[in-house]
């Protein structure tokens, strides 16, 4: 693909936290080194590709996720996005309102699905919402356009009259699939997606992400711990050591002949037996 | 570990639990395994949650049994069943538990307590539920060393430290100071696995310990269990759904599904030539570089309500090979006649787990256990014919 084909470019993303050491009772202690979650991590993302993001807990993942969904304020740093049906967007300079217009573009789908929908709502009204909110649709094409999109994921109509306390936990995450994919996004965030679920759940989910990203020429960022996961799934990785991006390229590459120790670690503790 | 040779260390045999859901109105089967997963929904009040049914296994010295299935299956509920913890509406309704020699169900709470900790201890999939929020980990940690082993609060502490340290929580921080709120998931998980070691208890049965952990630390956590069965003969019960992790520390697996063992052996097999279609879908779920491009999922659904099983083969509604005859046949766990009979095709542990290089008996008993019990549910269709219809 050529550069111009680049749905996301990342530059410079920097973040650091207050030192998080405590003394007695939790009380922070004062004179704490500041923690680096980010130092110049910088990457491209192109239309319709898979990225996964690895590296121990601490590297910096979340943070980085987090960053790009602009729900935590950097030290600094600049991310572009080019979506194919918008206009191109300086997407972390956005004034509040027109950030929330463009989070069309870029949807997350979180760790723990039952956490992540309303619990207060029936699942039909969360799919339902970004519709109203991106004025999308309204009334009861709202309510049909979800209906299609929970069948899609694989959802009846009744479970999508229940409350989110009422589903199993893959259909909760097949929720969120949905409500993530109802604004007509380009680019799928994804926080460890399918680590909450048992091996054969995760089969379900991530067969239906991929049907999803190729029928709608989704990309996907990913964090995930489980390199196999990666192997099968994304084109390209980011290996991350405490905020720095010490390793990027494509898969096969990185994780079948990583260049960097960090990343030579992390293989060998996955191969570990 | 020889003086128990004629015995396996654990031997249970028809153990049957089940869950009276009348009186948990809604959907809510609490202890069976994640609440949340597949719960008998409000139409299976008034019945019986059937959640483990008819389960045999055995376990020997310094042998790591890996218990596999999926949410809901059951196997949270045996982890708690082997240890006399489950509470209404949920009850032990047959079986037997032998441990050393020794009948367990039916044991009062003071025989209990000084089984649970010192001979045979849990590992929670859920550190928060297992750490007091309100002590200290010194305070908490320490206080089953003294009790059961008589220790002072030095020498316990001391021990405490060391353990910790050997799962890579070291390097100055004074973590027996440190309250559960102070750690990262990692850590509690660890301290709680601390908890579980310290009186070095004959049996450990561990339910997802692994979970939180990146993979770096689970190959530390790895490491040190196989070095506690390797030198003090220590038994693990490892219950997962992780086949990676159970690959690297387990011998021998029994998968279970809706409540019934529907396969046994030794894992390396298990994963070469499953012998029911269920732990085919289970090993073909795993995701890999090989698999790119073809899906992972072969049985739709979930199991389904544990008060309402499926006649026949319970896997039948979500086996893709299945036909009428599924719902009809009653299955029976069979022993497999060729396991064991072929040295070339029974290397009892994985192969990754082959290279150690000193003998070790306690291995050397697993590895002839596992070649003694292979076993599986009769499935009628032919594991070839099954192979064609995957490709």
């Amino acid at each position: 693909m050529s550069p111009s084909a680049h749905l996301l470019v990342a530059r410079e993303l920097t973040k650091s936290y207050a030192g998080v050491a405590r003394g007695s009772f939790g009380a922070p202690r004062s004179g704490a080194a500041r923690v680096d979650a980010l130092v110049d991590v910088s990457f491209e993302l192109a239309h319709g590709e898979r990225l996964a993001v690895v590296g121990e807990s601490g590297s910096g993942k979340s943070t980085l996720v987090k960053a790009l969904l602009a729900l935590a304020p950097l030290d600094r740093g600049r991310v572009e996005l080019a979506p194919r049906a918008g206009p191109r967007l300086d997407w972390l300079a956005l004034s509040k309102r027109e950030r929330s217009h463009a989070r069309r573009w870029i949807q997350p789908v979180f760790q723990a699905p039952m956490e992540s929908l309303n619990p207060r709502r029936p699942v039909l009204a969360s799919l339902a919402e970004p519709l109203f909110v991106h004025g999308l649709a309204r009334g009861s094409e709202a309510e049909t356009r979800a209906l299609a999109l929970a069948q899609r994921v694989g959802l009846e109509p009744e479970t999508t009259a229940r409350f989110p306390h009422e589903l199993s936990l893959g259909q909760a995450q097949r929720a969120c699939l949905a409500r993530a994919l109802a604004p007509g996004p380009e680019l799928l965030l994804l926080d460890e997606p399918t680590s909450a679920l048992d091996v054969g759940l995760q089969a379900q989910i991530v067969d239906l992400l991929a049907e999803l990203a190729r029928e709608r020429s989704l990309a996907i960022l990913f964090v995930s711990h489980d390199l196999d996961l990666v192997r099968y799934f994304a084109d390209r990785v980011l290996v991350l050591e405490r905020g720095r991006l010490v390793e990027a390229g494509p898969v096969e590459r990185v994780l079948g002949a990583p260049e960097h120790p960090h990343t030579r670690a992390l293989v060998r503790a996955w191969g570990a037996a | 570990m020889s003086a128990y040779a004629a015995e396996p260390r654990l031997v249970v045999r028809g153990l049957d639990v089940r869950f009276d859901v009348r009186r948990s109105s809604g959907a809510d089967t609490r202890g069976a395994e994640d609440p949340r997963a597949e719960a008998p929904r409000a139409e299976s009040i008034g019945a019986e949650a059937h959640v483990v049914d008819g389960l045999d296994f055995e376990l020997r010295a310094g042998e790591v049994l890996a218990l596999l299935g999926e949410s809901g299956s059951g196997k949270s509920v045996t982890a708690r069943a082997l240890l006399g913890l489950v509470d209404p509406p949920g009850r032990i309704v047959a079986g037997s538990v032998r441990f050393e020699g020794r009948e367990l169900c039916g044991l009062d709470e003071a025989a209990w307590r000084r089984v649970r900790g010192r001979e045979i201890a849990l590992v929670f999939q859920d550190p928060p539920a297992t750490l007091n929020p309100v002590l200290t980990l010194g305070e908490q940690l320490c206080e089953a060393p003294r009790a059961h082993l008589g220790l002072s609060t030095n020498a316990a502490a001391e021990r405490a430290r060391a353990l910790l340290a050997e799962l890579g929580l070291d390097g100055g921080e004074p973590w027996l100071a440190r309250y559960p709120h102070q750690l990262s998931g990692g850590q509690r998980q660890r301290a709680a696995l601390a908890q579980a070691l310290l009186c070095e208890p004959k049996l450990v049965i561990a339910d997802e310990p692994t979970t939180a952990l990146d993979p770096t630390l689970v190959a530390v956590v790895v490491e040190l269990l196989r070095r506690r069965t390797r030198e003090l003969g220590t038994s693990v019960l490892w219950i997962t759904h992780d086949l990676r992790v159970a690959r690297m520390l387990a011998q021998r697996a029994i998968v279970l599904y809706a409540g019934r063992v529907v396969e046994e052996g030794p894992l390396g097999e298990l994963a070469r030539a499953p012998r029911h279609p269920y732990t085919q879908a289970l090993f073909a779920a795993r995701p890999g570089a090989e698999k790119r491009g073809r899906p992972l999922s072969t049985a739709r659904g979930a199991a389904g309500d544990p008060t309402r099983w499926p006649s026949g083969c319970r896997f039948h509604p979500r086996c893709p090979f299945a036909d009428a005859r599924c719902a009809e046949l009653s299955p029976e766990l069979l022993p497999e006649p060729s396991a064991g009979l072929s040295p070339g095709l029974s290397p009892g542990p994985s192969p990754e787990l082959g290279s150690e290089r000193a003998p070790r008996r306690a291995a050397e008993a697993a590895r002839e256990s596992s070649n003694a019990r292979s076993r599986s549910v009769a499935c009628h269709h032919p594991l070839d014919e099954r192979a064609e219809g995957a490709g």
